[in-house]
């Protein structure tokens, strides 16, 4: 079974280009469009996932997922996380250290396919 | 110093009976030598602090040219040393540094008198008013004379000028009121930087992202199309002997179609939010201009309803109006792009399935000019009265949670850059609204004159 990616983001012209490019690559591809979808998602789901979290979002935002997936085990060891943002940038120190202990990569919007490709890629072989 | 002393220290020019008296009439009367004298003469001299030496009843039997000048007495002038400590103490209005009377067991002559020594850890400190009619602040040290039984003979005072210690003393007391004051006018002020530093820290991270989204999306069609059209050119050279799938070349071609149709999409939405960046600093820099020239009120917003037809296929947008025309002197690019703006507003925070209704009325005056008014309404969720009042500032916007998809995010700029427009054509703008029974945004423009109107 190929890796699931599960993209979460506000913008469905992001979801929707996303979801076309990691098709192409052969990646089953699920959508939410907060937080709160994407916890409901990945608690339920008996898929491991790469999930592409946005940072500014609606509901639930991204800083938000990140500190359920700290408390949560389950959460954390079943899934592949990699933050998409365009506040790569402006990002709290405190936030930052969190993201490397939790071991979360950071993309940066916009972003290049390779380098898309190749997070996904390393996230999904640790999944394995 | 003692009582022998006394006489032979007094100068043979100076008046100071009292003293000559009582030398005279004292037990011993052997005086020190010549040169001994002379020494002491050139020190009280030449001691820059004012010195005073009393007689047992205060009264003063000599000062140096340093205590004259204390005091701004006249070298010559004798007068003072006749006066009783009470004549001094009014002559010179000698008081507290307070400026408060002094009782008579306050002065210095009587506690030196009483025995007290006046150490310059605890100086007697007055205020006094000089010979020139100055005042100065002096600060006595001093002690009693004693003979040789102990009994009190007199008394030696050291006075120091302190009038410009004291003045700079209370200069920085009040220097210290000032900052004081100013520091706490400046935490205001920081405090007000502080939260205009916050929003427009809060505006960067939001002008970020706002544009980095559309160019987000820009960059990842342009790229997935790129992708696409090489897979494309990969098949079709394969294929290039066999029959090529033309259905399936037809649906790839039109998946690439719609990419770069997103891609054009998002630079329109950069190409917007670009534009109100610009248009806000030029409003900021007083810079803002409007090219009048007559044109038609109506015509105009037919011609932005059609857009934004086009652009939201589905979405009903209606238009009423009673007149055939409505002639303004007006820049016609700006007035579209506030109609544009209300459009769009309405359109963004109201549920896609509710009508956007535009009213155009047209009030004409006999005695003065008419005034052509456009609204544009919602059956969005409304906007609190709190928020009616906000919404006209620059860099406020309406709660992006409630508009009704991640597009209608913006910058808060939009309805800034409307009211400055159309105050720039004479005309007032409003909004009437309440919680949960949607919005009316208006605007008015002063008609054209009959003349150009006819014309």
């Amino acid at each position: 079974m190929p890796a699931a990616v599960l993209i979460v983001d506000d913008d469905a012209e992001i979801r929707d280009v996303l979801h076309a490019l990691l098709e192409d690559e052969g990646y089953h591809i699920e959508e939410a469009r907060h937080g709160e979808e994407a916890l409901r998602i990945l608690r339920a789901t008996p898929h491991r996932f790469v999930v592409l979290l946005d940072l500014r979002m609606p509901v639930l935002d991204g800083v938000a997922v990140v500190n359920m997936i700290e408390r949560e085990k389950a959460l954390r060891q079943r899934h592949a996380y990699i933050l998409v943002t365009a506040d790569n940038r402006t990002l709290p120190l405190s936030f930052v250290q969190k993201l490397t202990s939790l071991k979360i990569p950071v993309l940066s919007k916009p972003f290049e396919d390779h380098r898309l490709f190749a997070l996904v890629a390393a996230s999904a072989d640790r999944l394995r | 110093m003692t009582r022998d002393d006394l006489p032979s220290f007094d100068a043979p020019d100076l008046r100071a009976t009292t003293v000559k008296t009582r030398a005279k009439t004292g037990t011993k009367t052997n005086a020190p030598p010549q040169n001994r004298t002379h020494e002491l003469e050139i020190v009280y001299s030449s001691i820059t602090d004012g010195v005073f030496i009393y007689d047992g009843a205060g009264r003063i039997i000599r000062m140096n040219d340093a205590a004259r000048q204390l005091l701004r007495l006249a070298p010559d002038d004798r007068d003072y040393l006749t006066l009783s400590p009470g004549e001094r103490i009014a002559y010179s209005n000698m008081r507290h540094l307070d400026g408060t009377p002094m009782a008579e067991p306050e002065w210095l002559i009587t506690r030196l008198l009483n025995g007290e020594i006046i150490t310059p850890q605890q100086t007697v400190d007055v205020q006094v008013t000089r010979a020139n009619g100055s005042i100065a602040l002096i600060s006595f040290t001093g002690a009693p004379l004693r003979d040789d039984s102990g009994a009190i003979i007199g008394a030696v005072s050291v006075g120091r000028d302190v009038t410009e210690r004291r003045l700079s003393e209370d200069e920085m007391r009040r220097t210290n009121l000032q900052l004081t004051a100013t520091s706490g006018a400046l935490a205001q002020q920081a405090n007000t930087l502080e939260r205009s530093n916050q929003r427009m820290d809060q505006f960067l991270g939001m002008a970020n992202h706002e544009l980095k989204s559309p160019l987000t999306s820009l960059s990842a069609n342009l790229q997935l199309a790129a992708r696409r059209l090489r897979r494309m050119m990969h098949m079709s050279g394969h294929e290039a002997e066999a029959q090529i799938d033309s259905a399936r070349l037809t649906h790839e071609t039109e998946a690439v179609l719609e990419m770069l149709t997103r891609a054009q999409s998002a630079t329109r939405r950069m190409t917007r939010l670009v534009n109100e960046l610009l248009d806000v600093s030029r409003i900021q820099a007083g810079k803002l201009v409007a090219h009048a020239e007559p044109c038609d009120l109506l015509a105009l917003t037919r011609a932005v309803i059609a857009e934004q037809r086009h652009a939201q296929p589905g979405r009903v947008i209606t238009l009423a109006t009673g007149s055939e025309q409505a002639p303004v002197v007006a820049d016609p690019d700006r007035i579209s792009e506030v109609i544009d703006n209300y459009l769009s507003n309405a359109t963004k925070y109201s549920p896609a399935d509710t009508p956007v209704t535009v009213t155009l009325t047209i009030t004409e005056a006999d005695d003065e000019a008419g005034v052509a008014r456009l609204s544009v309404r919602d059956e969005g969720r409304g906007i609190s009265p709190e928020a009616q009042a906000r919404i006209w500032n620059v860099f406020e916007r309406l709660d992006s949670q409630s508009a009704q998809s991640a597009h209608a995010v913006n910058l808060g700029l939009g309805l800034h850059i409307c009211k400055t427009i159309i105050a720039l054509h004479s005309g007032e703008v409003g909004v009437e609204s309440a919680p949960g029974a949607g919005s009316t945004f208006w605007f008015t423009l002063p008609l054209a004159p009959a003349a150009s109107a006819s014309g």
